[in-house]
């Protein structure tokens, strides 16, 4: 049986599993050279048979409420693990309240998880859209008893974690295996990253639109990189990029980190995500609101929308009056972050087709 | 031989017991308390200030320090760290400051503190991949790659020009680069007891900070040519901070 559809919600009576040895490999993970060192909880070390475990449960709609929605329904391989929908759908087709962010070189975000950095690992962000009515609306009690339950799963814990018997799986270490699993996700071999390693060279046009992105050898500066930062092109921070024109702070559809913060100055303000991939991601900001990277530089490029906490460097993107072809470059550039050896890597897929 | 053997034993044994080893030095630390103002109230992050017969809110300041040391210059206690007014939401907030606590500083009678404004030249050397997440320097947002430099200091806010109510002039005043790095040293007697936290209080005036940087006209600095601006904004601190 691969996926956990239709599976009986009681515990066999034989729970032990010590009869399954233990004796968990170190994960390699491999970073690339431009890349800084990952942070891996000393709780949490990565193994071989966690990452494989965490790679089901991330693929497995035993997860949610009716088994018809896993993790990888919001984050699949071919969209960079976003699921290039504006809102992504729940159970029973529920639509969520936020765009999907991409899992790309989620590991390496350290300082807040989601679009407003409202938990700190992914541990804790494991455990949200299970029970989230939007999500996979289950209850973790269940799941866990499913996860008891199964044919497969029991082994697969004793193996990755040690336990000795089938009551030992639990919550914290089903979240654990996926961590494990969302850890190995790294995305460095784009063109971008080649040319770093001086294996490939830009285009004169993409050369141009590298340096508008980051104000390199005194191009205008279109203010892309102070959001944007080599080498994952995000930042830890939380901007409001001017996509709303709200009449007070209080008046934003969605107030973001201000949420998260209690400060009305923080309405309205998202993280900075990655761009990397970005010619994948499609539709692109927290509500999915653009359909093309054309349609996000024409958003930058006109300065946004006014409100008290519109982050300055947008206004400043405006006075240097992008042209046509400048605002091209920026997008080939973009371009040059694309990773096709990323989504194709068996490692990434599906372990249930 | 027997003898030499006996001798050179001794000597190992000696070493190993740790009489050859160097005294650990006793250690106790300084706690800065850093309040910013401007027009001499508390500095508060998006409260709206009159400037040159203009109105401005700012929404950041934030600076590298490096090389802190009290007492002697070359007794590095605190290599870098970063000072973020980002909590700075209220004047009461504000009116208390800062804290920074400076650790490992050597016990006994001090006559000076100082410390770097930016990044010093070896650590700035280095780019964020090199640093552990633990390190203030490990940032990305913190690095500028045309510069090939850590961005030593931001200021930003915004100015409403027209005085139309709308702040529609962006200000982005950053700093970074070996050139612009300012030591600063504060000539002050204090005394430091081991294991224990000697409080010493500073105050950086943003008015002094700015004074000579027009940012009615001047709103960013991002361009190599702006390198003098800069050096004027790093250059003010050695008389905008000032130690109580």
């Amino acid at each position: 049986m691969a996926c956990g559809k239709d599976l009986p919600v009681v515990v066999t009576e034989n729970d032990d599993l010590r009869t399954t040895s233990f004796a968990p490999h170190n994960y390699d993970l491999k970073i690339p050279s431009n890349f800084p060192k990952m942070d891996i909880p000393a709780d949490n070390p990565m193994t071989t048979e966690g990452v494989e475990l965490g790679r089901r449960l991330f693929y497995d709609p035993i997860l949610s409420l009716d088994s018809s929605v896993s993790c990888a329904s919001c984050h699949m391989t071919h969209g960079s693990f976003t699921d290039n929908t504006a809102l992504s759908k729940g159970v029973a087709g529920t639509l969520g309240l936020r765009s999907a962010m991409s899992l790309e070189n989620v590991g390496f975000v350290n300082k807040g998880l989601f679009w407003d950095g409202r938990v700190k690992t992914l541990e804790e962000q494991a455990l949200l859209p299970v029970e989230d009515p939007r999500e996979m609306h289950h209850i973790w009690e269940k799941v866990v008893e499913k996860l008891k339950a199964h044919n497969d799963y029991p082994t697969r814990f004793r193996q990755a974690f040690g336990i000795s018997s089938k009551k030992e799986i639990n919550k914290e270490l089903a979240v654990k295996a996926i961590a494990q699993f969302e850890r190995t996700i790294i995305s460095g071999n784009a063109k971008f990253d080649k040319i770093f390693r001086r294996e490939d060279f830009f285009t004169d046009d993409e050369l141009i639109g590298y340096e508008l992105f980051f104000n390199a050898s005194g191009a205008p500066d279109a203010q892309c990189g102070h959001c944007h930062a080599s080498p994952f092109m995000n930042s830890n921070d939380f901007f409001n990029n001017g996509l709303d024109s709200a009449k007070t702070l209080t008046d934003f559809k969605d107030i973001g980190r201000g949420r998260v913060t209690g400060k009305v100055f923080d309405n309205g303000k998202f993280r900075a995500p990655t761009l990397r991939n970005i010619d994948l991601t499609a539709p692109y900001m927290h509500d999915g609101r653009f359909k093309t990277i054309e349609e996000v530089v024409e958003h930058y490029a006109s300065g946004g929308h006014y409100t008290e906490n519109v982050d300055p460097f947008i206004p400043q993107i405006k006075s240097i009056k992008l042209t046509m072809k400048q605002k091209n470059q920026i997008i080939l550039f973009l371009k040059t972050l694309t990773d096709t050896s990323f989504i194709h890597n068996p490692a990434f897929q599906n372990p249930f087709n | 031989m027997k003898t030499l053997l006996s001798v050179l034993l001794s000597v190992f044994v000696i070493c190993t017991s740790s009489k050859c080893k160097e005294d650990p030095k006793l250690t106790g630390s300084v706690e800065m308390n850093l309040k910013a103002r401007f027009n001499e109230q508390p500095f508060v992050l998006n409260k709206i200030y009159d400037y040159n017969g203009k109105k401005i809110r700012f929404s950041k300041l934030s600076f590298f320090v490096s090389d802190i040391y009290g007492g002697e210059f070359n007794k590095i206690a605190v290599p870098v760290s970063l000072i973020s007014f980002k909590d700075n939401d209220d004047s009461t907030i504000a009116a208390k400051g800062l804290n920074i606590t400076v650790n490992d500083i050597e016990i006994g009678n001090k006559t000076q503190f100082g410390m770097g404004i930016g990044v010093s030249s070896t650590l700035n050397s280095k780019k964020p991949k090199d640093y552990p997440s633990s390190n203030p320097l490990s940032e990305a947002t913190d690095y500028w790659d045309p510069w090939n430099s850590y961005t030593f200091s931001k200021l930003e806010g915004k100015i409403d020009k027209d005085g139309d109510g709308t702040f529609e002039t962006g200000i982005t005043l950053h700093t970074g680069s070996n050139e612009v790095f300012q030591n600063i040293r504060f000539e002050k007697s204090f005394s430091v007891a081991e294991n224990q936290k000697t409080p010493l209080s500073f105050e950086l005036n943003i008015n002094k900070l700015i004074d000579g940087i027009d940012l009615v006209t001047i709103n960013s600095t991002q361009q190599i040519g702006d390198l003098p601006i800069m050096k004027k904004f790093t250059g003010n601190f050695i008389t905008a901070l000032t130690i109580k």
